[in-house]
């Protein structure tokens, strides 16, 4: 019975995403492509690339350094998983995840 | 002259460092924004010196910001608009400092840098080249160490120059495309706003789509809408983001200078904190090591401060007793004297080991870079209710007391999770609730079900105020205060070794805002809670209950009343018992017992009988208060304590005279945890409102007042009403 049962849900599951991408709505290259602040591990060190259009405040971010282009090192998250530390050009700064995975960057 | 710079930038101890103990702290009116004012002497002349809060940028986004630029153009009522602006950089940090330094620079203000942290910069090899950084800027730069008070002569003689010779910092040119932009917008607003606005203005309104600053200027919602698009599609036009043209182009004009003036060895960049970091925000350890500092804190308010106020306390009682002496044959002088005068004196002192010991903390965590680690630890545990990481501090001071607590919010940058927090404060189960706690859970608990669940009960009472508090949060975040919302951007600085003198001056600047300004509130209100104690208080009750006494007294011993009488007079245990039954006869007549007994029926609903009322009205200034007035009331005297047996015996044996409950115990287990709830919830504490008056205003003290006693009021009947049920 729980072998079956689990067989439904996987099943379902595959049938979901072959219809999202069926419709174009998933595109599972980009997002591999286009990682955010948010997608990073300890000590990885990236430049700071676009912001997204939700994130009203990204003048904010950018009055503390997190320009464009900007080299920035992710160093860690805290203890309870939110918010992140990173270095920005020697200083360090924290963010919440929400607002991290706003921020688009490039691999170095 | 103002004061400004980034936060972390050491500029209250630059401050500390130019003014001394000269220094006065308020609130702007209307915002929850500190105002730090100080004199300092140059060359004979006093200059004052407004002291700024931190701020990254000058975008006006969050009421610091607008503080600041309304300070700096001079448009805040009662403060003069400053001659100049001593702007504070970090040198090891200058891209980011200077970008506000330009900010300010557009206002037009004259204006010299001082480059703090000038030994770490050296010591960190990075080589400024000052006068190539004056000529490039056009102001004075004085590199200073102001923890090690360095430079500062220099300082002043800069200052005292600027005054005179008024630099103004040379601005970046702006590329065409924002003049064109600006000039766009010139031709689409009226000719009579335009007369307001100077080209400063015009070019923050653009680079922050600021629509407000136009339309005070009395440009139409059209004209404004029209001049703010056709601005925005120049710049795009040019090839600039409008959102963030501002950025851009002043760090582009940034590097450049910091390209021909510094000289920055990118190795030798310390990773000091990081290192102290690895420990302290360990998954682990971090955790481990915030809790035992938080615990130390939480001790040190809680107990540290105890023999301090035994010892305020002690030297009340002592001074009551000598005026009382003294004062003995004018009855209402000596009252107003011991149990307002001196009494109020006390109740605004009595807090004053707790605001000093916890501020003493307070200023090291924050001096030293710990408290942006606390934030970054405890943030995910306060974002979902829109509190801030910042809030634990301030919430875990309010265990103790929320007087402290309340104070302690001026750590929380983000201004509306400090509102948020200041609001919660109160629901803290503060050290004035204990005293309630164990006398309704030893009275009543205890004897019934046992040492087990009467330390159960007491525990569980600790965490009431914190379970409605989250809530209460969220819903104030979301549906009361509504600010959009701003990133969350916490700077870890550096870790610092912290300087004693600005610890101190902290403390001090704290004790004596609390004494000057939430202290007279204080006073004033136990003023009235003793006039409404007080008065009526004809001399006709005294007879009265001379009479009653001695009639009850006869009847039980069988003896004449005069016989009675006699007895009264002779034996001072009557004696005693005698002027208990007068005081409680007086509080009962007294504005307040008529009070109690005109309000009564509002409790009626959660089964409190009016002596129990008056003893809620009378804790309101202060909740330990219902102790002594229960014992007034239930002729024990007002010296009770919530140990005191008899008092919870007579407590027990409290019936109702009359009406369909008549005979059967008040006290039953639903009044009491009802009792126990309405003090969890309720906002019984004057020194707590004006407290929250002098931090915000008056209109959420206000607030605060009407919705946690509502909400004491609702959640003890449903506690009665549901517990009646079993």
């Amino acid at each position: 019975m729980a072998i079956s049962k689990s067989c439904c849900i996987g099943a379902k599951r595959i049938d979901f995403k072959n219809l999202l991408l069926k419709l174009g709505l998933n595109k599972p290259k980009r997002r591999i492509i286009l990682k955010t602040l948010n997608d990073l591990v300890d000590g990885q060190t990236v430049k700071i690339g676009s912001y997204k259009q939700t994130l009203g405040a990204s003048r904010r971010l950018m009055e503390l350094g997190l320009m464009p282009g900007v080299r920035v090192r992710f160093i860690k998250s805290a203890p309870l998983g939110d918010p992140i530390a990173v270095d920005v050009e020697g200083r360090q700064l924290s963010l919440r995840r929400e607002d991290a995975a706003q921020i688009y960057v490039q691999p170095e | 002259m103002a004061l400004i710079g980034n936060p972390n930038t050491g500029k209250s101890t630059l401050f500390n460092c130019l003014t001394g103990l000269r220094q006065k702290v308020g609130n702007y009116s209307g915002v929850t924004v500190q105002k730090k004012t100080g004199i300092t002497s140059l060359g004979g002349d006093n200059i004052e010196i407004l002291d700024l809060p931190g701020t990254y940028s000058l975008a006006a986004e969050s009421p610091d910001e607008r503080v600041v630029v309304e300070a700096l153009r001079g448009e805040i009522e009662n403060v003069d608009r400053p001659d100049m602006a001593l702007c504070i950089l970090d040198a090891t940090n200058l891209k980011r400092n200077l970008f506000l330094a330009y900010q300010i620079g557009q206002l037009g203000l004259p204006m010299v840098l001082a480059l703090n942290y000038w030994d770490s910069a050296k010591k960190r090899r990075i080589d400024i080249d000052l006068a190539e950084l004056r000529s490039r800027l056009g102001v004075p730069v004085v590199p200073i160490s102001a923890s090690r008070a360095e430079g500062i002569a220099e300082l002043k003689e800069a200052i005292a120059e600027t005054l005179v010779s008024q630099p103004l910092l040379r601005t970046p040119d702006w590329p065409d495309s924002v003049i064109e932009a600006l000039d766009e917008m010139r031709a689409v607003l009226p000719s009579e706003s335009l007369e307001q606005l100077d080209e400063v203005a015009l070019l923050r309104s653009l680079f922050e789509g600021d629509e407000e600053r136009l339309l005070r200027s009395g440009a139409s919602e059209t004209q404004v809408a029209e001049a703010l698009n056709s601005g925005k599609k120049v710049l795009f036009k040019g090839g600039l983001n409008p959102a963030n043209v501002e950025a851009v182009l002043l760090y582009r004009h940034i590097k450049t200078i910091i390209d021909s003036s510094i000289k920055h060895d990118a190795l030798s960049q310390t990773r000091g904190s990081e290192s102290i970091d690895s420990l302290l925000t360990h998954k682990w350890w971090g955790l481990l090591a915030f809790l035992g500092l938080m615990y130390l804190v939480f001790q040190s308010v809680y107990s540290w401060a105890g023999p301090f106020m035994d010892l305020i306390d002690g030297g009340k009682s002592a001074l009551q007793g000598a005026v009382s002496s003294w004062l003995e044959r004018w009855p209402i002088i000596n009252s107003l004297v011991t149990d307002g005068i001196v009494e109020g004196v006390g109740a605004v002192v009595i807090f004053l080991p707790q605001i000093l010991i916890l501020f003493f903390f307070i200023s090291l965590l924050e001096d030293t870079g710990y408290m942006a680690r606390a934030a970054f630890l405890m943030d995910k545990l306060f974002s979902w209710c829109g509190l801030s990481g910042k809030s634990f501090v301030p919430l875990l001071s309010s265990y103790a007391c929320a007087i402290p607590g309340v104070m302690a919010t001026r750590t929380i940058q983000d201004s509306k999770a400090r509102l948020v927090t200041i609001l919660v404060a109160p629901f803290m189960s503060c050290s004035a609730r204990l005293p309630v706690y164990v006398l309704m859970i030893g009275a009543f608990i205890e004897p019934r079900y046992g040492a087990g669940v009467a330390g159960a009960t007491l525990f569980v009472m600790h965490f009431v105020g914190l379970l409605v508090a989250m809530p209460f949060a969220y819903v104030m975040n979301k549906y009361v205060l509504k600010t959009p919302p701003q990133p969350f951007l916490l700077e870890l600085p550096s870790y610092q070794i912290p300087k004693v003198k600005d610890v101190f001056i902290k403390m001090y600047s704290q004790g004596k805002e609390f004494v000057v300004n939430a202290g007279t509130v204080i006073f004033a209100i136990t003023i009235v809670i003793w006039a409404l104690l007080y008065f009526p208080r004809p001399e006709s009750v005294m007879d009265e209950t001379r009479a009653s006494f001695a009639a009850s007294l006869a009847a039980e011993r069988a003896i004449t009343e005069t016989a009675a009488l006699q007895a009264i007079e002779e034996s001072e245990e009557l004696q005693v018992e005698l002027e208990n039954r007068v005081s409680s006869a007086y509080i009962e007549q007294s504005l307040m017992g008529r009070m109690g007994k005109t309000v009564q029926p509002v409790f009626s609903a959660a089964g409190f009988d009016w002596k129990v009322t008056v003893g809620i009205i009378a804790s309101f200034p202060a909740r330990e208060v219902i102790i002594s007035t229960l014992g007034i009331i239930y002729s024990l005297g007002g010296d009770v304590d919530e140990e005191a047996g008899d008092l919870r015996e007579t407590m027990a044996n409290q019936t109702w005279p009359s009406g369909s409950r008549a005979g059967t115990p008040i006290f039953t287990i639903p009044v009491v945890i009802g009792i126990m709830v309405f003090f969890a919830l309720c906002q019984q504490c004057g020194a707590t409102l004006a407290i929250i008056a002098q931090e915000t205003s008056w209109k959420w003290a206000v607030l605060s007042f009407v919705l946690m006693t509502s909400l004491a009021w609702g959640v003890s009947i449903v506690v009665y009403q549901v517990g009646n049920w079993f």
